[in-house]
C-alpha cells in the first residue's frame, strides 16, 4: 500500500498536491476588522461593488482566500470579500498590555479609542512655550494635523494606479 | 513501510498548517526586537496611546523647530498625504491618526514621531526620482511608528528606568518629567539615532507597507542606492541612520520574501507629474 511512497521524489510530489487541492475550508477562522469603514466587495475586486461597509473590530468569519482577497461573512451575515490587509487576527480584549501586542491588536484597539483624543495635548503645547519654541513651530504641527485628505480621495489614488484593493 | 506511513501523516497535517496559514503571513508578519525588548518591560510599563501622542506632538514642534519649518505647497502635500494615508490605511497599525507635513529644508531628510506624524524634507523629495521610492520612504517612517520604534527605546532607556508608569496626569503634573522624557526622546530621535536593528527593521517593514499596496518592492532600495551615492558629510540623515550602504546590505537579504513584486511598475510618469516645477 505504500510502496508508491518508497521513492522520495513521488512522496515530495504527493505532498504538493495535497497542498494544492487541500480545500479552502481549512482556512476557516475569525478575523477583526483594523479600521472603521473596512469595505466587504461582492467578488474579490474592488470594482465589484460594495455589499457592506464594517465597523472596527467586527468580527468576520473567512472561508477562504481568492488573490488578494479573503471571502468572508459579516456579522450580519452577508457574505464578500475582503482586502486581506483590512483584518487582524485578534481583538485587544485577547491581547494584554501593550508589550505584548503585535501591531494588527493594537490596531483594532487604537481605531476605536483615537478618534477621542485628538489635536496637539496641552501638555506638548506648554513644554513647547517653556522652552522659547516660536508660536509657528507650535502652529505648525496644528495645521498638520488640521490637513487631511478624504477616505474617497484616497480610493480614487488607488484606484487610477490600480494599487491596494485594486490591483490586478 | 510503517516509517513511510508516519512520516506521510506528519508531514501531510504539517503541510496542512502551511495551507492554513500561509494567506495570512505576508498581512500579520511578526518581527522580533530581540532581547532589549524584555529589559523594556523590566524597567518601563509600556507607553500608551495618549502620552504617546502628548510626546510626539512634543517632538513634532521640535522637528518644525529644527529643520526649517513647514514648506507650504498645496499640491505637493495633498500627494504625500494620500500616497501616506494609503500606506496606513494598509499598516499594521491604522486605527491612529497620520500626519503628513514637508520640511522647508534643502537637506535630505525624514523623520517620524510618535503618535502619527510624518515628515519629509524639500531636499529629501528632490532625491526621489519615483513614486515606489517614495512609498518605501514613506513606507519606512510610518513603520517607526507602526512598531513603536522611539517609545520602546524610550521604555528602554536606562535614564527613564525606575518610573514605572508615565502617564499624562503624572507628565502634566511634573513639568520636569515631561521635560526629560522629551529630552531624552529629542536626543534619540535628532542626535544619536535608533538602534541599528530598529532601522533595518523599519526599512524590512516599510517595505513590506509598500508591497502590500502593490508597489515595486524595490522602491526603498533603490532610494538608499542614491543616497549612498552622496556624501557622508552633506546631512545629519547619516549620523542618526546606520549608513545607505549597511541598509542594503541588510535590506538585499530581506527583499527575497517580496521576489513577485519586482516586475510591478515604479509609477515615474505619476511621481514626475505630481512634483514637477514644485520644490
Amino acid at each position: 500500500m505504500y510502496s508508491i511512497f518508497k521513492r522520495p521524489s513521488t512522496l515530495i510530489a504527493t505532498l504538493f498536491l495535497l497542498n494544492v487541492l487541500a480545500p479552502h475550508s481549512v482556512f476557516a477562522e475569525t478575523l477583526y476588522a483594523k479600521k472603521a469603514g473596512t469595505k466587504i466587495y461582492k467578488e474579490a475586486s474592488a470594482r465589484s461593488g460594495v455589499v457592506e461597509v464594517v465597523g472596527a473590530g467586527a468580527e468576520i468569519e473567512t472561508s477562504g482566500t481568492q488573490g488578494k482577497f479573503i471571502k468572508v461573512t459579516t456579522p450580519s451575515g452577508k457574505n464578500g470579500f475582503v482586502f486581506k490587509f483590512k483584518l487582524a487576527e485578534s481583538t485587544p480584549e485577547n491581547g494584554g498590555d501593550l508589550a505584548s501586542l503585535k501591531g494588527e491588536k493594537m490596531a483594532v484597539r487604537e481605531s476605536t479609542s483615537s478618534s477621542s483624543i485628538r489635536g496637539l495635548s496641552a501638555v506638548s503645547e506648554k513644554h513647547a512655550e517653556k522652552k522659547g519654541i516660536s508660536k509657528a513651530d507650535i502652529q505648525a504641527v496644528k495645521d498638520m494635523e488640521n490637513y487631511s485628505v478624504s477616505a474617497n480621495e484616497v480610493d480614487r489614488f488607488l484606484s487610477n494606479r490600480k494599487l491596494g484593493e485594486y490591483q490586478e | 513501510m510503517k516509517k513511510n506511513a508516519l512520516l506521510l501523516v506528519i508531514l501531510a497535517i504539517c503541510s496542512g498548517c502551511v495551507v492554513a496559514a500561509a494567506p495570512i503571513i505576508e498581512g500579520y508578519q511578526a518581527y522580533s526586537l530581540g532581547k532589549g525588548g524584555a529589559m523594556a518591560v523590566e524597567s518601563m510599563k509600556p507607553i500608551e496611546l495618549e502620552e504617546e501622542l502628548a510626546i510626539g506632538g512634543s517632538l513634532a514642534i521640535q522637528v518644525f523647530n529644527r529643520f526649517g519649518g513647514p514648506y507650504n505647497n498645496d499640491k505637493v502635500h495633498r500627494y504625500i498625504t494620500t500616497l501616506g494615508q494609503a500606506l496606513a490605511d494598509i499598516s499594521d497599525r491604522p486605527g491612529i491618526k497620520y500626519y503628513f507635513a514637508i520640511l522647508n529644508s534643502d537637506e535630505p531628510n525624514a523623520f517620524a514621531t510618535p503618535g502619527g506624524y510624518v515628515f519629509v524634507s524639500k531636499g529629501l523629495l528632490r532625491m526621489i526620482r519615483n513614486e515606489s521610492e517614495l512609498a518605501g520612504v514613506l513606507g519606512h517612517e510610518i513603520a517607526h511608528i507602526t512598531e513603536r520604534h522611539a517609545l520602546k527605546a524610550l521604555e528602554r532607556n536606562k535614564k527613564m528606568s525606575g518610573l514605572g508608569a508615565l502617564t499624562i496626569g503624572a507628565m502634566g503634573a511634573d513639568p520636569e518629567l515631561f521635560d526629560e522624557v522629551i529630552e531624552q526622546a529629542a536626543d534619540t530621535l535628532f542626535s544619536h539615532g535608533l538602534d541599528k536593528e530598529l532601522e533595518h527593521e523599519a526599512d524590512e517593514v516599510g517595505t513590506d507597507y509598500s508591497y502590500r499596496l502593490g508597489y515595486n518592492p524595490e522602491g526603498l532600495k533603490s532610494f538608499l542606492t542614491t543616497l549612498n551615492a552622496r556624501s557622508a558629510h552633506e546631512s545629519v540623515f547619516w549620523s542618526t541612520h546606520p549608513t545607505p550602504q549597511d541598509r542594503l546590505n541588510n535590506l538585499a537579504q530581506k527583499l527575497n520574501r517580496f521576489s513577485q513584486g519586482l516586475s510591478r511598475p515604479q509609477y515615474v510618469a505619476e511621481f514626475t507629474q505630481m512634483m514637477r516645477g514644485q520644490l
